[in-house]
């Protein structure tokens, strides 16, 4: 278990150091610095110069990659450069809508995609089948940002069943699950059918082994062994693929949260871009990389429980 | 002693792209209450089609014509409900591979507890008797046995944990399906032993498929031969093998290791193969392999000649010299 953790901590420290540089890079190639953003077109080369020196720009790309990450181990993702407020709030106060985004998104995938995979399952080849397969593709083949808007122009706009921007009321917890809505399912919608078609795959493969034969000989009910015996066998892939899909999933998050305004990580990641403001850029960014770290070691830790033939491998 | 299974003209056929493939032709077959029956066969004799009609798992596409008659009913003519209803109710077996035949994700206590769904009793109870049970069937340590997952299991032990599901079900009909087969030789004496013991246990018929004869002289009573689908020999143990009647049963025995009398370097075998399993068959089965064959082997339908002590043959020679 302890070197189960030292290796997932190897991992988070490898994907930072990965994204925080590809990031730097970026940083460098893209137009337009943070320093003429924060003083406006009118500013004087020795003024940006100035700032520059302050943020530490003027200094070699791999110095400014230590100086972060240094700063990042302490605990401190640095200050904005248009308001001056530490980034570390900032993420703080925008981390809570995605997460809130994104955990209801998989709670919406796998309400619905594992029973829908499971009973695909069990009637292989029938017709019923069938048709969730093509729906499941469908959805899988739909764009998040797609979603969102012909969501938006139904629900919202066509409707009024749901609010069309915002996450909702502070305080108000019926007005933001309301706001929640919309947003989550389009996040979650091509999860469902990626989950569907996940389930249904994995369930045939533990359906042929031989302990459902054993089963079955001893007269227990198929639908009893498909829930209790088969199922638990059959969500382990399920769970792996979404320990590592929560980064794609925090992608689909950020469109989404930009077609509904919600003012979570991706809103900020994405205003941020704009204004060039990239201490805040790298702290979304940094932030997010630790969530699919965690995410991942969630994953196993779920799945260790759910199979003990894993839990050697802790 | 009274009939508990009663096979008749038992044929099994499925459906292919090669068009039907029979698996199990004519097959007759009796098992009387408390015996021990010996079903012997090569891979593709049939025996495993034979063992899933018994346990009414044949797959789907799978095409049943005959009688399976246990205890006064027809296992071809029940309802999927009346089927489960005898499944691990009368019916019990132990499989083949003792290391995949239980679910990898729940203790043994767990799954002993499931198996014995049929019986009345609380949850504790049913524990009780599987823990009573696992001792019965020479487990060390029980208790701990129960908290443990298959896989910290070696297969011996499996295979007990297997027998033991099987006889907490109390069957009147135990299907031992090659139990033996994955296990090493000196595990596999010890798995016969128990079952030869477990009679003790459990007032129940065993069938003991297998496709080692040696097995079948240490613990059956009665044998019965299966070649390509069709029973071409059957009978009381002690005179199939003193005077084995059909030339694959000679040949089979022929090749029993603990049998051969002069020293060889080479052991003996049967050349050849078993014929494929498509419908459209002429003759006997094994005459393009038997060394006794004539004129009518190739063409003429199997006949059947009864043998003394309820047992048969099916061979040309057999009949031409009776």
């Amino acid at each position: 278990m302890l070197f189960y953790l030292f290796r997932r901590l190897l991992l988070a420290i490898s994907v930072l150091l990965v994204t925080v540089t590809m990031l730097f890079s970026l940083v460098f190639l893209v137009p337009g610095d943070p320093a003429s953003v924060a003083l406006g077109p009118r500013a004087t080369q020795a003024q940006k110069e100035a700032l520059r020196q302050r943020m530490g720009m003027d200094q070699p790309a791999l110095v400014q990659v230590g100086r972060f990450l240094a700063r990042v181990a302490t605990g401190d993702l640095g200050e904005d450069v248009l308001t001056h407020r530490p980034v570390n709030q900032l993420v703080a106060r925008a981390l809570p809508n995605t997460l809130v985004l994104a955990l209801t998104a998989i709670g919406w995938a796998m309400l619905l995609g594992i029973p829908l995979g499971c009973w695909a399952a069990l009637r292989p080849d029938t017709l019923a089948d069938r048709v969730i397969g093509v729906l499941s593709t469908s959805v899988i083949a739909l764009p998040a940002f797609v979603v969102a808007i012909y969501a938006l122009l139904v629900f919202s706009v066509g409707l009024k069943w749901f609010p069309a921007i915002g996450a909702g009321h502070p305080g108000d917890l019926g007005s933001q699950l309301h706001a929640l809505v919309l947003p989550s399912l389009t996040v979650g919608l091509s999860w469902i059918g990626y989950l569907a078609r996940l389930v249904r795959a994995s369930m045939l493969e533990v359906l042929q082994e031989n302990h459902v034969r054993t089963y079955r000989a001893f007269g227990l009910s198929d639908r009893l062994i498909a829930l209790h015996y088969v199922l638990p066998i059959a969500i382990v892939p399920v769970v792996s693929v979404l320990g590592v899909g929560i980064g794609s999933l925090l992608s689909g998050a950020v469109l989404t949260e930009i077609v509904f305004a919600r003012p979570g990580l991706g809103k900020l990641a994405y205003d941020s871009v704009i204004s060039r403001n990239f201490p805040v850029v790298m702290g979304t960014v940094v932030v997010t990389a630790a969530l699919y770290v965690l995410a991942n070691v969630a994953a196993d830790l779920i799945n260790a429980r759910l199979d003990p033939r894993l839990r050697q491998g802790l | 002693m009274s009939m508990l299974l009663d096979i008749r003209r038992l044929s099994v056929s499925y459906a292919s792209e090669h068009g039907p493939l029979q698996a199990v032709r004519n097959i007759d077959l009796t098992l009387e209450k408390g015996q021990v029956l010996g079903l012997v066969g090569e891979s593709g004799s049939g025996k495993s089609t034979l063992v899933s009609a018994l346990l009414t798992l044949l797959p789907p596409g799978a095409q049943a014509s005959g009688q399976v008659i246990y205890q006064g009913q027809d296992l071809l003519q029940m309802s999927p409900a009346q089927r489960r209803g005898l499944r691990g109710n009368g019916i019990a077996t132990v499989s083949q591979d003792p290391f995949t035949a239980l679910n990898p994700v729940v203790t043994i206590g767990k799954q002993l507890v499931a198996f014995q769904h049929h019986k009345p009793g609380s949850k504790a109870e049913k524990a009780a008797r599987a823990l009573a049970m696992l001792e019965r069937v020479g487990l060390s340590d029980p208790a701990t046995r129960m908290r443990q997952y298959p896989h910290e299991l070696s297969g011996g032990i499996r295979q007990r944990v297997a027998i033991a599901a099987a006889l907490l079900t109390e069957p009147a009909l135990l299907i031992a399906d090659e139990p033996t087969t994955a296990l090493d030789a000196t595990t596999e004496m010890q798995i016969v032993a128990l079952l030869r013991e477990s009679r003790d246990v459990v007032d129940a018929a065993i069938l003991f498929v297998t496709h080692d004869l040696h097995l079948v002289g240490s613990l059956c009573d009665h044998v019965a031969v299966m070649y390509a689908g069709e029973m071409v020999e059957a009978g009381p143990v002690a005179q199939v093998f003193a005077a084995p009647r059909h030339p694959y049963t000679q040949a089979l025995l022929a090749c029993d290791p603990a049998r051969i009398v002069t020293p060889t370097r080479t052991l003996p075998f049967i050349p050849g193969h078993v014929p494929p399993p498509t419908a459209a068959r002429l003759g006997c089965p094994f005459q393009p392999r038997c060394s006794h064959a004539f004129g009518p082997c190739a063409s003429e339908a199997l006949p059947t000649t009864p043998l003394p002590f309820g047992g048969m043959v099916r061979c040309h020679k057999v009949t031409a010299h009776a």
